[in-house]
């Protein structure tokens, strides 16, 4: 045979193998998706309820959401063809472990796994769209959003991370920090945010005109913005609250931390 | 009340000079006579022009025309036959130089008087106005409370309970939807925000009562603390068996056991 025909043969060996290869390895990392559409998503809500593990949600310019999980798949018995997995809070219709039920513009999802399985999920949802989280602390843990330019609802036990967000935000959080940072901050709705015993770090935009309305138990406040209306007034049971505007005051952001404390960083 | 006696008493109406007694009768006699009516209207219409309306100088041509006319007139009178004359004995309130004063002073006072009605009409005028749009905007305000608290998201419902802050004062039926507001919204931001709402309310019995009451069936540590602050603030001695079952409670946080200990303390 000739060196360029083996040469041939060897090339197109690798590609099969690599090839091979490739789909073998799909068989096992195997990210398992589900997707639904959505319309009008600047109307639209996404609700996440009762997720285990970690949360990180970006998202994207798109009418799609997609949840995907790296969790190891659980086939079903073979009996169970035909019938759909039951758990206590609700029926899995997914194939991951989430339950999926669609109202008008509202999607809620509930994930059904029992707090003893991860679900290890990520999910990407059309950045215009309402996000609401609820969850509990025996199964949460830290939520991560990036890119949302709607409301963000979170009640929950862990840290809560923002990013590029534009708000309204309505944050609650036992036992985690909040930490946020806008990239354009919607100032036409209220904000209010609630920490236990975490701290709560806001980089705000400089040009933000809010009513800000803080409220620490055993914390401090610390910020490097100028406060020009400024009444302080030093009630609560051996607390501070502080009633500041800033840029000329606007729309209430209220921000109450019971023993950690505030920070309010000058961002762009 | 007959229509002759209804005419004169019109602009005394307009101006509100008349006791309850008569304003009713007149009311009941507007409410079945179309020309007094019509009469009224036009009334009010002068009244509305005439406070509308400039004050208008006398241009300078009319004064030197009224001198002139005044040395003509006097011109015609002067004695052409002393003979023919019977002389009117000389009293100094006949000089013609008094005339002329009086007619000043006259004109002087009647301006004066002029002012001062127009001044009292025009302030009377917007007494009244004001009145009613402050109670159009307050009754705009409770609509708005009511409207925006069944909105899907739980900004708008934050939003909603802000615009109590302006409401001067809370008539039943808004300070139970802001008690059930306390007690049922499922985002505990929004819970929180009815405490502070209602805390603006704690002079009255019934909504202490009711902050005592939720006291001792929340769970929610956020809430705990909040309606432990306010309670505390007003001295509210039967708030202290509820905090005690707080700081008895196992499940009870660390931190809102703390808040708890401390309001305790301030209260006994």
């Amino acid at each position: 045979m000739s060196i360029n025909l083996k040469m041939k043969i060897m090339k197109t060996m690798k590609f099969s193998l690599v090839t091979l290869f490739f789909l073998f390895a799909m068989g096992f990392l195997s990210a398992q998706e589900y997707k639904t559409t959505v319309q009008n998503t600047q109307d639209a809500r996404l609700i996440l309820k009762d997720f285990n593990g970690e949360l990180p949600i970006e998202g994207y310019s798109g009418t799609e959401i997609i949840i995907s999980s790296t969790a190891e798949k659980v086939t079903p018995p073979e009996k169970a063809k035909g019938l759909k997995a039951v758990f206590p809070a609700g029926t899995d219709n997914t194939g991951i472990g989430l339950d999926v039920q669609k109202e008008g513009n509202i999607v809620t999802v509930q994930c059904l796994l029992p707090f003893s399985r991860s679900g290890d999920y990520t999910i990407k949802v059309p950045d215009n769209m309402a996000l609401e989280l609820k969850s509990g602390c025996e199964r949460s843990n830290d939520v991560s959003i990036k890119n949302m330019k709607n409301e963000i609802d979170i009640e929950t036990c862990h840290d809560i991370d923002l990013q590029d967000v534009s708000g309204p935000l309505v944050l609650s959080t036992i036992s985690g920090d909040i930490t946020i940072s806008y990239s354009n901050i919607n100032t036409a709705k209220s904000t209010s945010i609630n920490s236990i015993s975490g701290d709560i770090d806001i980089t705000m935009p400089l040009k933000a005109s809010v009513n800000l309305e803080l409220t620490t138990i055993n914390g401090g406040f610390y910020s490097d913005f100028d406060f020009t209306d400024s009444s302080k007034d030093l009630k609560r049971v051996g607390g501070n609250e502080l009633k500041l505007a800033l840029n000329g005051g606007g729309i209430k952001y209220s921000i109450n931390a019971v023993s950690g404390n505030i920070y309010l960083r000058k961002g762009k | 009340m007959k229509c002759d006696e209804v005419g004169p008493k019109m602009v005394d109406y307009l101006d509100k000079n008349l006791s309850d007694e008569i304003r009713e009768e007149i009311e009941k006699h507007l409410g079945t006579c179309e020309r007094c009516l019509d009469e009224l209207r036009d009334s009010q219409e002068l009244l509305k022009l005439m406070s509308q309306a400039e004050m208008i100088k006398p241009p300078d041509s009319l004064r030197i025309n009224f001198y002139y006319m005044l040395h003509s007139e006097l011109k015609k009178y002067a004695v052409t036959d002393p003979k023919d004359v019977k002389t009117i004995p000389a009293k100094w309130y006949r000089s013609v130089s008094f005339g002329i004063a009086a007619g000043v002073a006259l004109l002087i006072c009647g301006t004066f008087i002029g002012m001062l009605l127009y001044s009292g009409l025009v302030k009377e005028k917007n007494r009244n106005e004001f009145a009613l749009l402050h109670s159009e905007v307050n009754a705009l305000r409770k609509a708005a409370l009511f409207t925006m608290l069944n909105e899907q998201s739980s900004s708008d419902r934050i939003q909603a309970l802000n615009y109590v802050d302006d409401l001067e004062n809370a008539d039943e039926p808004v300070l139970d939807v802001l008690i059930k507001t306390l007690n049922t919204d499922k985002n505990v931001n929004v819970r929180m925000a009815a405490a502070y709402a209602l805390a603006k309310f704690a002079d009255q019995r019934s909504v202490v009562d009711s902050l005592v009451a939720s006291l001792g069936k929340q769970n929610d540590p956020i809430i705990q603390v909040t309606l432990i602050n306010i309670l505390v603030e007003r001295k509210e001695q039967s708030a202290i068996k509820p905090i005690q079952q707080i700081i008895n409670d196992k499940s009870t946080l660390i931190e809102v056991k703390q808040v708890a200990e401390n309001g305790v303390k301030a209260l006994i």
